[in-house]
């Protein structure tokens, strides 16, 4: 009986602490944004992506980098492109994640075909452009770290107490996925 | 008292009064020296088999804001058919540019900014069997440096530019002034 009470109180604490369990760092590994809480509401990744594009938003951490970055996939048909914007931070551990200072990277990028015909001594002149331009961030800020119970597993849970957001990330593959798999 | 004061301000030389050195707008990076050696700008731009019709970096001084860009201009390819009188001729140009903003702060003639400064881009286009085209990517990289002293005051030349360069002297950067916006249809044509 005593022995059954026990395993009660084991069970009942764990279930109390397996919702949401606080880690200490370093974190290891490559993670992909779920959604975003803050005042305004919650979004989804679904809910990120550019209009008829393919996104996710990326934490990496590697001993003591944090690379933050944005990939995307737009397009339809033949002409699909991808791009990527990254940046780096050195961050520390300290009942937390600690980001030292704020970064954000802009990138962009252009295909232009130009084309010139010359007929009879007359050159008539065409180009054709696509742009596709990429930002992403760090924030510099103190990050409580905690992991819940997701519906598809661990959640690993940022919580930046100061701006009231939260970001809740899911393992991922560094790959990209296959471009047939998300093209839209 | 306040007579007094004023007087004493008067009587100090003009350049006790003045800003203290700092620089302000965007400026093209001409030379980096690091431990690995010196490299010259735009000629480092230049990526293995692609041509580099046009490159820099640049540095843009805000307020409290440093941006570091990378931009690159690359010719993939250009062809040419003739049929009789006409003349048809195609060029495949990529443009690439990646920036990144941090906080920075002066001191005096000291540049503060953070130990690591990184962006990268990278773009791509696929065709129909899902296989990849081509990749451009831009990449920029200051790691480790975190204090940086402007010699001379950046007292500036349009021709011999500024430099800035690390206590320990592993890291020395020439700069020159530029302007920050570029049109790549102005530079293909």
């Amino acid at each position: 009986m005593q022995q059954s009470f026990k395993s009660g109180c084991a069970l009942l604490a764990l279930g109390l602490t397996a919702p949401l369990a606080a880690l200490a760092g370093p974190l290891d590994g490559f993670y992909q944004v779920q959604s975003i809480e803050d005042p305004h509401g919650t979004r989804t990744a679904a809910q990120l992506q550019p209009e008829g594009c393919w996104s996710r938003e990326v934490w990496a951490f590697q001993e003591k980098m944090l690379s933050r970055g944005h990939q995307e996939r737009c397009g339809a048909g033949k002409n699909i492109d991808t791009c990527e914007a990254w940046v780096a931070v050195e961050v520390s551990y300290d009942h937390g994640l600690t980001i030292p200072y704020s970064s954000r990277s802009t990138s962009e990028s252009q295909h232009l075909l130009v084309r010139e015909e010359t007929r009879a001594g007359n050159t008539h002149t065409t180009q054709e452009a696509s742009t596709r331009t990429c930002q992403t961030r760090v924030d510099t800020g103190h990050y409580a770290l905690t992991i819940e119970d997701g519906d598809d597993g661990k959640v690993l849970v940022l919580h930046d107490a100061r701006r009231d957001v939260k970001w809740r990330l899911v393992p991922a593959r560094p790959t990209l996925p296959p471009f047939s798999e998300v093209a839209k | 008292m306040n007579r007094a004061l004023f007087a004493v301000l008067l009587a100090l030389p003009a350049q006790a009064l003045a800003e203290p050195p700092r620089l302000t707008g965007s400026w093209r990076v001409e030379q980096v020296t690091t431990a690995s050696g010196t490299m010259s700008f735009p000629a480092a731009l230049a990526q293995e088999g692609k041509d580099l019709v046009w490159g820099r970096w640049l540095w843009t001084f805000g307020d409290k804001e440093l941006t570091v860009t990378s931009q690159v201009l690359q010719l993939n390819s250009e062809t040419a058919i003739e049929k009789g009188k006409r003349t048809l001729q195609e060029s495949d140009y990529t443009w690439c540019s990646a920036s990144v903003t941090v906080d920075v702060g002066w001191a005096g003639p000291q540049l503060m900014l953070p130990s690591m400064v990184q962006a990268e881009h990278r773009s791509g286009r696929y065709d129909k069997r899902d296989a990849e085209v081509y990749v451009e990517a831009c990449n920029i990289r200051l790691n480790g440096v975190q204090s940086l002293h402007l010699l001379d005051g950046g007292a500036s030349n349009p021709k011999t530019g500024v430099t800035l360069v690390s206590l320990d002297e592993s890291f020395k950067i020439t700069l020159v002034p530029d302007k920050a916006a570029v049109s790549v249809k102005a530079l293909i044509e």
